[in-house]
């Protein structure tokens, strides 16, 4: 692919794929190319007629306008939402300055989130060095566990709300009532390309972990055989729950530039999440749900004393997450899809 | 070095005033822009791009493609009789306004125009 080609790629990536599009990149094309001929038959170099033709291109953004594509822009950001020419413009330094902002506080996001998953794991390493489950868990470890998980959801909550607090004033991207200027669009475009190789690798990372996240679990409660009284499914879901607290934070660290140019486009986040979702339902499931259903297996657990059994809860967990998910999605899918006209 | 934005509401008149005399394709237009103007202004591609479409678009420059020396694809403007008639209409305008601003921007005694501010049309040579 030539310079050109690729430059004119990187241009025109942020706008609608339409027939008087392509047209106007053919023939803008066809312009740069007799140029950079031209300039070289008056004895300029290749790359010195390259570098000239691509200083004096231009904006696309006056190309788009002439076009009526500006309109199509509007539309295909917003799908059939008919108030976009009313919308204030979103400028390229201010969507710079929410990319520092997201980027600074994406470690908060991944932290906290990190901290309410792993939030039962201390109280379930206080009865699994005491030892014994029989004929029930040490009152001391368990006194100690919970106040330590207690403490662990509320720093991750104190971390939550400084991010918040971090972003209160870009609101007008958060909440994606301005309208991306080209320029942003193609800034958000390029971050997302520029970052798209560590983001696959995080994703892939920490989909690997996730999916062994289970045999920790698995393999303790074989290794304990039945025994009632083992203590080594506690250290198996210990295990779990750090695999997946990992993978949450490759995924978190590697995710933020498309993040952010989900957000910069206005259009409903690429990486689904449940805790993102526009359903305020399954938001608030989201954010409770590892912690309800670690306080189930710890209540049934202790109730029954069948700690050898009782594991089960998290394969259980894992598929009615997935159906949560499933639910999500297709909650959000006609909002999303609804064409543009 | 003359700025775009002093440029831009005139650039239809511009480029109809050099398609006056025969066709001619983008390069060759922005060259002769760039030559007749003393390299005081260069015109940005996509303005070049976008103001051909425009008067493409109202009927006054017709367009059609053939190879250059290259082999390459090439399209040629020229003027339809719309666009020399428009021409005709865009100079009388020009003169009117420039007289005009004359009369407020230029200090009193000098507000004959000059040779230099003349539009450039009757010494147009476009290169085929």
């Amino acid at each position: 692919m030539s310079v050109i080609d690729s430059y004119l790629d990187t241009l025109f990536a942020p706008y609608p794929d339409t027939a008087r599009m392509r047209e106007a990149r053919i023939e803008l094309r066809d312009m740069m190319e007799d140029s950079v001929q031209g300039l070289m038959g008056e004895g300029l170099t290749e790359s010195q007629a390259l570098g000239r033709v691509i200083a004096d291109f231009g904006s696309l953004e006056e190309v788009a306008g002439e076009l009526g594509i500006d309109r199509e822009l509007g539309r295909a950001a917003h799908g059939a939402h008919s108030d976009t020419e009313d919308r204030p413009t979103l400028d390229l330094p201010r969507a710079q300055e929410y990319a520092a902002a997201a980027r600074g506080v994406q470690g908060f996001s991944a932290a906290s989130i990190v901290l309410f998953v792993l939030c039962p794991v201390p109280l379930m390493l206080a009865i699994a060095v005491h030892g014994t489950v029989v004929p029930e868990p040490a009152p001391w470890a368990i006194g100690i566990g919970l106040v330590l998980l207690l403490v662990v959801v509320a720093a991750g909550v104190v971390l939550m709300t400084v991010r918040g607090a971090r972003l209160a004033g870009f609101e007008d991207v958060t909440e994606r009532t301005s309208r991306p200027s080209p320029e942003v669009r193609r800034y958000a475009a390029d971050l997302r390309t520029e970052h798209a190789r560590t983001r696959a690798i995080g994703g892939a990372v920490a989909t690997t972990l996730w999916i062994l996240a289970a045999a920790p679990v698995v393999l303790t409660a074989f290794a304990a055989d039945g025994d009632s009284s083992s203590v080594l499914p506690l250290y198996g879901v210990v295990g779990t729950l750090v695999m997946v607290a990992l993978g949450i934070a490759f995924m978190f660290s590697t995710s933020w530039s498309s993040d952010v140019a989900e957000t910069l486009l206005a259009t409903e986040t690429g990486e689904e999440s449940l805790e993102n979702s526009s359903s305020p339902a399954v938001r608030a499931i989201a954010a409770v749900y590892w912690p309800v259903f670690a306080g189930v297996y710890l209540g049934w657990s202790f109730f029954t004393g069948d700690w050898g059994r009782t594991w089960i809860i998290w394969p259980v967990a894992g598929v009615l997450y997935a159906a949560l998910w499933a639910l999500n999605s297709a909650l959000e899918r006609p909002e999303e899809r609804r064409p543009a006209r | 070095m003359i700025g775009a934005d002093a440029i831009r509401g005139h650039i239809d008149l511009i480029l109809l005033a050099i398609l006056e005399h025969g066709r001619s394709y983008a390069y060759e237009i922005s060259k002769t822009l760039e030559r007749r103007s003393s390299g005081e202004y260069t015109i940005k591609q996509t303005t070049l791009y976008t103001a051909v479409k425009r008067l493409q678009a109202q009927g006054l420059l017709d367009a059609h493609e053939e190879l250059s020396e290259t082999g390459k694809p090439r399209t040629y403007y020229a003027l339809t009789v719309e666009g020399h008639e428009q021409l005709a209409l865009k100079r009388d305008e020009w003169r009117s306004t420039r007289a005009l601003v004359d009369q407020f921007a230029v200090p009193t005694g000098d507000a004959q125009p000059s040779s230099a501010a003349q539009p450039s049309h009757e010494q147009d040579q476009v290169p085929s």
